[in-house]
């Protein structure tokens, strides 16, 4: 009698198992599998048509002595900071576009929104034309005021500047909506009861509204790190292997395909995914350890 | 005139070959199920893989005729766009599942070929490398063994507008032009057109167009025969690279970050460049140029000695086929007079079958395209090696670097070879 409970307990703990079987499969499959695959891999050579001979930590030793490592790991460092000071500018625009009355506030939405919806490639395509040096709306615009515009793409000291501010008009958007659901949630009475104490627009914005908003911009910045950490798409598509800038602007994601699909080193490829792991591991727990000082529950 | 004949490379890779990498390019020779002669009832159903859409329909219409004589093979066609053919290649030969017959390119070749993942050409009947210029056979074969029979060629010439040459008062490139004929009349028409901003030459660090012709002609090579050592160290790929970097400083040529934006043969094709160093794959693209009724065809001057690149896609058959014999079968089709007269009619490229090619030339006559397989006789193969793709992505980050200045020309020219040097004995 006594081992009644326990018993109902395990047989609940089986239909839990069965609920979550498929989801924890497919997570173990194609998420932790590859992770472990890729981590034995980078131990190894890896031949271009599979097979693989060990080789203990030379793909690490390889790792400390390539000189394109800590540029790319630099590279990426520069573009994600400069893709979260797009979390500051998305708070404002999002108190922006969720002040009471304001008027065709679908239509600025639906504006800041498409960028989330059009594919990277089509986005660097009409950023490439935008830049383009002697036929882009851009030197074109600086012609007008008199400056003569770099090659804002394919010089080394402007590339990553360049694709970085597409990084940050690219993420706006989703930033928004997350911040857009955190103003939501905020309720209207604090407000009046902040305006019957006084405080002006100004007091009330960085007093209630920011500190309110701290969970969803944690939750912002830990995610827009995570994708500046993976830069790749937008990069490849905006300069292109051929360009000039390339080796000087190259993140760590595109050091990493750069070595698997066009040199066939998938070892070395599998020791800088590590690293990238490793980084936005570090990077993550950081974050989260500090959320305490500044992120507000209640 | 540096020209490797087929004999002097297979010598070169006889040498090399006897020891570490014969040890793994085991595999593809057997051939045991493809019959000395494949019967006219041979059935079954194979893939044909490739990466040019514009040659589908001439493909398509080789298939055909292949019907036409094996009534009972079925032959599909996949086009898969060149960016992504070779990566998705690569996963299915990893997993064993290569297409029967397939098109290959001379910078992937010897990676397929050492892994033993290629049929051997003599174990397939009907395939008679005589047909087809010796540098395209070099190309295709590895260490003795021939592995694809090629189907067609492109070797490079000077593309000039007419209309800039008369605007600008300055003579025809001519049979005898050297480099500083070139440079001295891409100055006069640089300075001449300037308002129109139109550049003398388009420019640009194109290998197989520009850099590897030069270096030839400078009397220097890109890779040693036998495949050990980077020929970018040597007096002859400095001279080439000061060539290039010199008509950059002196604002005659459009500069790296210029090109890079404005593609070489983007800028001749709209008019904005007077002369280009490109292959006849161009002549596809430029008869249908604004500027068309202008854009006329000449040899490549010469530096020190004439100095030319002759490359071409093969076709070839997985080693380890499920229908060896349908495959085989198709292979020698496809590099048959027949085939290769189709290629020609149809304008998709130039045949390799030698003798087939007049419907090419005759179809763009302004272009006068023989001039290109002229050129092929004298012409070095395109420089490849075991990973060849390792080094051209050294090539990428070096060219600019050299040519736009921010190396000097020989401590870069000497970083690269080091580099590339390092690339190639990784490959042993």
């Amino acid at each position: 009698m006594s081992s009644e409970p326990t018993r109902r307990i395990r047989r609940e703990d089986g239909w839990a198992w069965l609920f979550i079987g498929p989801l924890m499969l497919g997570v173990v499959v194609f998420y932790f599998w590859p992770i472990l695959r890729t981590l034995y891999n980078s131990f190894t050579e890896f031949g271009a048509f599979g097979g693989t001979r060990w080789t203990g930590l030379e793909n690490y030793a390889d790792l400390l002595t390539d000189a394109h490592v800590p540029r790319a790991l630099l590279n990426t460092l520069i573009y994600t900071v400069i893709v979260l000071l797009g979390i500051p500018l998305s708070v404002y625009l999002a108190a922006l576009l969720n002040r009471p009355g304001l008027r065709l506030a679908w239509f600025y939405r639906v504006m800041f929104f498409l960028p989330i919806v059009a594919m990277p490639a089509a986005i660097a395509m009409v950023w490439r034309m935008i830049y383009n040096s002697d036929f882009g709306l851009l030197n074109y615009a600086l012609s007008l005021v008199g400056v003569d515009g770099p090659y804002w793409i394919s010089s080394p000291g402007w590339a990553l500047a360049a694709v970085s501010v597409v990084g940050l008009w690219s993420s706006l958007g989703f930033s928004i909506i997350i911040l857009s659901g955190g103003l939501r949630a905020i309720p209207p009475e604090l407000y009046e009861a902040a305006s019957l104490d006084g405080a002006g627009p100004m007091r009330q914005f960085f007093s209630l509204t920011v500190p309110l908003l701290t969970p969803s911009i944690f939750f912002l910045t830990i995610i827009t790190a995570i994708n500046g950490f993976q830069l790749f798409d937008l990069l490849y598509a905006l300069l292109g292997p051929n360009n000039p800038a390339m080796a000087q602007t190259q993140s760590l994601v595109y050091l990493f395909y750069e070595q698997a699909f066009a040199q066939n080193d998938k070892g070395y490829a599998s020791a800088i995914a590590m690293l990238i792991l490793l980084v936005i591991g570090v990077i993550t727990l950081v974050q989260f350890r500090f959320q305490r000082r500044w992120v507000s529950y209640d | 005139m540096v020209t490797t004949t087929r004999r002097t490379l297979l010598t070169g890779a006889a040498a090399l070959g006897a020891g570490t990498l014969a040890a793994c390019s085991g595999g593809g020779g057997g051939g045991g199920d493809i019959p000395d002669e494949i019967p006219a009832d041979t059935s079954g159903e194979i893939t044909y893989s490739i990466w040019d859409q514009a040659q589908k329909g001439a493909m398509e219409k080789i298939i055909a005729a292949f019907g036409k004589q094996f009534p009972d093979i079925t032959v599909s066609l996949t086009v898969t766009p060149f960016e992504q053919y070779f990566e998705k290649l690569q996963t299915q030969a990893t997993g064993g599942d290569l297409p029967d017959v397939f098109w290959m390119n001379g910078p992937n070749f010897q990676l397929y070929a050492s892994e033993g993942k290629l049929q051997d050409l003599a174990d397939v009947p009907g395939v008679d490398a005589d047909s087809y210029p010796d540098a395209m056979n070099a190309l295709y074969t590895l260490d003795g063994a021939q592995y694809c029979v090629p189907k067609d060629f492109d070797t490079i010439g000077l593309w000039w507008n007419a209309d800039h040459f008369e605007k600008a008062g300055v003579e025809a490139p001519t049979e005898d032009w050297t480099w500083d004929d070139y440079r001295e009349t891409s100055r006069a028409i640089t300075e001449a057109l300037a308002d129109d901003g139109v550049w003398g030459n388009a420019g640009g660090t194109e290998n197989q167009a520009y850099v590897y012709p030069l270096v030839l002609q400078a009397g220097g090579e890109i890779i040693s025969e036998d495949a050990t050592r980077s020929g970018y160290g040597s007096d002859a790929a400095i001279e080439a690279f000061e060539f290039l970097r010199g008509m950059v400083e002196e604002k005659i040529a459009p500069s790296i970050e210029f090109t890079s934006e404005n593609k070489p043969a983007d800028l001749f094709n709209a008019g904005k460049a007077a002369m280009l160093w490109s292959g006849n794959w161009s002549a596809a693209v430029f008869k249908d140029s604004p500027v068309r009724d202008a854009i006329r065809t000449a040899p490549l001057p010469t530096g020190k000695q004439a100095g030319n690149v002759i490359h071409g896609i093969g076709n070839t058959m997985a080693a380890e086929g499920r229908n060896k014999a349908a495959a085989a079968a198709f292979l020698a089709f496809l590099g048959g007079e027949e085939a290769n007269r189709i290629q020609a009619e149809e304008g998709a490229a130039n045949p390799a079958f030698e003798g087939t090619a007049q419907a090419y030339v005759d179809a763009l006559p302004e272009f006068e395209l023989q001039r290109f397989i002229d050129a092929a006789a004298d012409a070095s193969p395109y420089p490849v090696s075991r990973n060849t793709a390792a080094w051209l992505s050294l090539e990428l980050e070096y060219y600019p670097k050299i040519v736009g200045g921010e190396l000097e020309v020989a401590a870069g020219c000497a970083e690269l070879a080091q580099k590339m040097d390092e690339a190639l004995a990784d490959e042993q």
